[in-house]
């Protein structure tokens, strides 16, 4: 298997700077305004420069440049501008996955020439797009997103095959995609290299560590025989409505939203389908944007359920300022048997379905609130016999 | 399918002549044991952590299987696993 991954660093960035030319060159700070109670999501490499990164809060951003440009976090921009990007690539590759935050891996098993075939690609994303991307090809996923990083920005870095191991081994364990338990457990045994985890025997990582030693274990050494899993373009449905002037009663609110979802509905029975994720957009006079997402226990395609929700959460928000513009949008797609009621039904989708809800249970609370449990051999108390390790996407 | 409580609250027991238990209070309701289906003793070493545990497989009254187990440590009762 060859493989490459292409990054796209400070993405959020890159897909303001394309919307407003003005702003190349200048230090851009994501997250929403400085006087916000939000943390950074990403930084230009100007705003980088005065010490400010990703997760720092927006008011220690400020203190540290205060003549930055603060912008609103826009995640369905982002996630828009990443599915066209992907859409690019998959007129390249047949196999295409994508992984967070903005990266992509193609399918390179069938091409001769892997250095210009990045370039092609870059080329074409620079034309077709205006994002910078770097790099990597190895024989592996990991070995991959490992040489698209060190690669730096618009280069490309390419792991001949069989040269992996020796690639890896110098680079320190903390780049392996585990929990920062097994990252700690492993630093405490003083092994800090992945060079150092490669030459253990299997058996031993995963008698100590259990299957996420194993995993890790197997990426260090580039065993990756899973294959890419084919990427498809997500399908949504969303419908907005701009207020001229700008509202800021509740009861106009809701009658926009009403007829959204009016519309919604009526696409979604058209389609014989039901959804689980309902997610409003608000951009309110002042520039702010405000974006909430619902997941539904049971999917469903009737208005009545998603206004409820909406008109709870309108009534629980102060609005600082009217609104100019709501977006609606549907996704998490499935039909009649997607229902809460025959989650168990049909065994051969029994993985696809709990997959979906891990999802959703990781979207609403957060990653590490869904844990897989692992048993513990030779554990002698109840309470011990399982250990709960974090659930990697990439697993599924 | 088992529910298996992690960390159990202490749990009031009723015990019997022999430190057998008899009835207990879950949820506000005083539940009483039919049979005790099984016991054992489960003793860890003092270097890992030490537990000394008198368990308990019992069935209530009401047709519901659960575990006990007494800390002989701190002498506390409580509930580690009830069966569906």
């Amino acid at each position: 298997m060859r493989v490459a991954c292409l990054s796209f660093p400070h993405f959020a960035v890159q897909v303001e700077e394309r919307d407003n030319r003005d702003l190349p060159g200048k230090p851009v700070i994501i997250g929403g305004f400085h006087y916000e109670a939000k943390a950074v999501y990403d930084v230009s490499e100007e705003a980088a420069a005065c010490g400010v990164s990703p997760g720092v809060p927006l008011r220690q951003a400020y203190t540290l440049c205060p003549h930055g440009l603060y912008l609103p976090f826009d995640d369905e921009k982002y996630d828009k501008a990443f599915t066209h990007l992907l859409g690019l690539l998959a007129g390249y590759s047949p196999k295409i996955e994508s992984g967070a935050p903005a990266y992509a891996l193609l399918d390179l098993a069938y091409e001769p020439d892997e250095a210009r075939f990045i370039q092609e690609i870059a080329e074409r994303i620079w034309k077709a797009a205006h994002f910078h991307m770097s790099a990597g090809v190895a024989s592996s996923r990991f070995a991959a997103r490992v040489a698209s990083q060190a690669a730096g920005s618009s280069r490309s870095l390419i792991i001949p095959q069989g040269e992996e191991r020796r690639f890896l081994e110098g680079l320190p364990v903390d780049l392996l995609p585990a929990s920062p338990e097994l990252i700690r457990r492993l630093e405490l045994l003083g092994i800090r290299e992945i060079g150092k985890l490669m030459d253990l025997p299997c058996e031993a990582v995963e008698l100590q560590f259990g299957a996420e030693g194993r995993r890790v274990w197997e990426m260090a050494n580039c065993i990756d025989s899973t294959g890419l899993r084919t990427w498809t373009e997500p399908q949504l449905l969303e419908e907005e409505l701009r207020f001229e002037p700008a509202v800021d009663s509740l009861d106009l609110l809701l009658a926009g939203a009403d007829k959204l979802l009016d519309r919604l509905s009526r696409k979604l029975e058209k389609r014989w389908q039901y959804c689980r994720r309902l997610t409003v957009s608000l951009r309110f006079s002042n520039d702010h944007i405000v974006q909430r997402a619902f997941y539904f226990k049971e999917a469903t395609a009737s208005r009545v359920p998603m206004l409820s929700r909406l008109k709870h959460c309108f009534e629980q928000a102060g609005f600082t300022a009217p609104v100019s513009e709501m977006r609606l949008t549907l996704t998490d797609f499935c039909s009649e048997e997607g229902k809460q009621s025959s989650f168990l039904g049909k065994p051969s989708k029994h993985k696809e379905r709990l997959w979906s809800a891990i999802h959703v249970l990781q979207q609403k609370h957060g990653r590490t609130a869904v844990k897989r449990a692992v048993p513990r051999r030779n554990a002698r108390l109840p309470e011990e016999a399982f250990s709960f390790t974090l659930i990697d996407p990439q697993e599924r | 399918m088992t529910k298996l409580l992690q960390q159990s609250a202490g749990l009031q027991v009723r015990e019997g002549g022999r430190g057998e238990p008899l009835a207990f209070l879950y949820k506000g309701r005083e539940r009483k044991l039919g049979q005790v289906l099984m016991t054992w003793r489960i003793s860890q070493e003092w270097w890992k952590r030490p537990v000394e545990r008198d368990y308990f497989r019992v069935s209530t009254e009401d047709g519901a299987v659960c575990e006990l187990y007494r800390d002989l440590l701190s002498g506390t009762w409580h509930l580690q696993r009830i069966y569906d």
